[in-house]
């Protein structure tokens, strides 16, 4: 999969950053950690997370609510919350493109998760560990193909996403994984095995676009 | 003089402590190998499945619809525990636009080429909407929201219900056949909406949720449609005017075709880490493992702070609709446990009397 990396492209908020992988493409950005905006947001705890995400075309309904919901999910696994007690932290999505069919969610939130990460590397916010989502189908012979384009994801019979946490620049935890569709409990594992090697691969062209980008903040420095 | 100052031990019944230190209260359990709701690690709650009998087709069930009239097509009962799940399915006609996209005669030559190349789904699925009452009135909540499309997601992509078992073939009142030159040129097709109510919650609701839609949907019948008759006369000299009465028939009906092998039952489990610092009594410990402990389907206040947990569907031996998520990580060896447990669950659940109904 060729992956186009865009970092901070937005100037007003704390960290933003667009990925794009074949046809799909989304721009996401973090602004915070912040003043609570609502006091029933103040969590004597931790940090409240704010997640919005717009869709490519239209208003945002039903089906982004559950992209919100799943990515609520994911991010207190990676997000070190209990630093920011009683703030908020912004996260603002926006679809560029689907590149899927409209009853698909899998590439969208496979690009949502990967340029919020960068985001969130962008914004200064702490982490517990670098992340990486991958999607892969199954096809009707049983062919697992990973980064699935939009007419495979249609004859497919059953689809995931898989996020892996990464450490040391090796695969860590499995920390998110979603599947719809049909599919046997051995089929599963292979796409989690495929999707970890997928992984590994690609996050090297991430670690470079971050790598650059601190560098090039920092050029004063040398 | 001398004062001595004596710390009195607060103590605290279960369910107080369940509030205010819910993973502490959680960890004593578990160090006697039980859990706050009294059930081991890998017991499911009993559920009874019951047809709430309410349907426009059920008038001779107690509270079946004795005049036909009604929206209510199939319904269903779920309880497990305490808490209840109603699940109403209703129906509305739409024009099949699906049909009309492809149809040649509307295309371009591009789009022709085109569409070979597009693939549709021939999946359907339910618009569900869940409410899970808790005392107040307003707009569903995330949750609320995440549950309803995630179900919709779920039945639409399991290929549970084929967009051809909704199309409507449209009659004459009675038998008789429609005649060819009166059939319209748009196609019709039924939509399906549930509405499923929870009560008294405790714990995760998808699963209910699941079960009191595929339970009703089992139950589910669909009207015969035809065209009001007045409606097909053709005049000779005047233009046609494409407009129709559809009346559905309030006796003739069919039950909804679903894909018996792909019904399947949901389960949800929490993984939770035993906390070796938390004070215990090395006599009474029951359990010695290392490892992070499954639970099966959460209930209760101090088992609602899991924040790792596993929800997967199954059919007994093939699996659907997977939701893994969690901070500590799931191996392999906790998957598969779990797929185990829920492959179980599913056949004695979905082979139970209650379910055939």
């Amino acid at each position: 999969m060729s992956i186009i990396v865009e970092n901070d492209p937005l100037d007003q908020v704390d960290g933003s950053a667009s990925f794009e992988f074949g046809a799909t493409k989304v721009m996401s950005s973090v602004t915070g950690p912040i003043e609570a905006a609502r006091p029933r947001n103040e969590l004597p705890t931790k940090a409240y997370l704010d997640i919005n995400i717009r869709p490519s075309f239209g208003v945002p309904s039903t089906r982004e609510t559950l992209l919100e919901h799943k990515l609520g999910q994911l991010l207190p696994a990676v997000i070190n919350l209990d630093q920011y007690p009683r703030q908020t932290i912004q996260i603002a999505v926006q679809i560029l493109k689907n590149g899927e069919p409209n009853d698909y969610t899998a590439r969208q939130l496979v690009a949502i998760i990967n340029s919020v990460f960068i985001a969130l590397i962008n914004s200064g916010i702490s982490l517990k560990s670098s992340l990486m989502a991958t999607c892969c189908s199954i096809s009707t012979e049983g062919e697992i193909r990973t980064s699935p384009t939009s007419s495979e994801l249609a004859s497919s019979v059953s689809h995931f996403v898989v996020v892996y946490s990464i450490e040391d620049q090796q695969i860590d935890n499995l920390l998110f994984c979603d599947g719809l569709g049909t599919f046997k409990q051995q089929q599963l594992f292979d796409v989690l095995d495929r999707a970890a090697s997928e992984i590994l691969l690609n996050f090297q062209q991430i670690r470079q676009a971050i790598a650059s980008h601190v560098s090039q903040n920092y050029v004063w420095k040398a | 003089m001398s004062q001595t100052a004596s710390l009195k031990l607060n103590r605290f019944p279960p369910d107080v402590l369940a509030r205010i230190a819910p993973d502490m209260l959680l960890q004593k359990y578990l160090q006697i190998g039980l859990r706050p709701s009294l059930r081991k690690f890998d017991e499911f709650r009993p559920v009874v499945i019951s047809c709430a009998g309410v349907g426009r087709y059920e008038a001779s069930e107690p509270n079946g619809d004795i005049n036909g009239v009604g929206s209510v097509l199939g319904s269903s009962i779920v309880k497990s525990g305490k808490t209840t799940a109603i699940c109403l399915i209703s129906g509305a006609i739409v024009e099949d636009d699906h049909e009309l996209v492809n149809d040649y005669r509307t295309k371009l030559e591009k789009d022709i080429i085109d569409s070979d190349t597009h693939k549709d789904n021939k999946n359907a699925s339910v618009y569900t909407e869940v409410e899970i009452s808790r005392g107040a009135s307003g707009p569903p909540n995330e949750e609320e929201i995440a549950v309803s499309h995630r179900l919709y997601e779920t039945i639409y992509h399991s290929g549970l219900i084929e967009r051809d078992a909704l199309r409507i073939r449209l009659g004459y009142k009675g038998s008789e056949e429609l005649e060819q030159e009166f059939v319209p040129h748009t196609n019709y097709s039924f939509v399906l909406y549930a509405t499923i109510q929870v009560f008294s919650r405790a714990g995760p609701v998808y699963d209910l949720c699941y079960g009191a839609l595929i339970s009703a949907l089992r139950q589910t019948r669909l009207p015969a449609v035809y065209i009001a008759e007045k409606r097909t006369e053709a005049g000779v000299r005047r233009v046609r005017v494409e407009e129709y009465d559809l009346v559905c028939e309030a006796e003739k009906n069919e039950p909804l075709k679903l894909n018996e092998n792909k019904i399947a039952w949901s389960s949800t489990f929490g993984l939770v880490e035993l906390d070796r610092d938390v004070p215990h009594d090395e006599d009474k410990m029951e359990i010695d493992t290392d490892g992070k402990i499954l639970l099966a389907e959460l209930e209760g206040e101090a088992e609602e702070n899991i924040d790792t947990r596993i929800t997967v569907s199954s059919n007994g031996s093939t699996l659907s609709g997977l939701s893994v998520y969690g901070a500590a990580g799931v191996t392999k060896e906790e998957l598969r446990k779990a797929f185990d447990l829920a492959n179980r669950r599913a056949q004695y659940v979905l082979n139970s009397r209650e379910m055939e109904m």
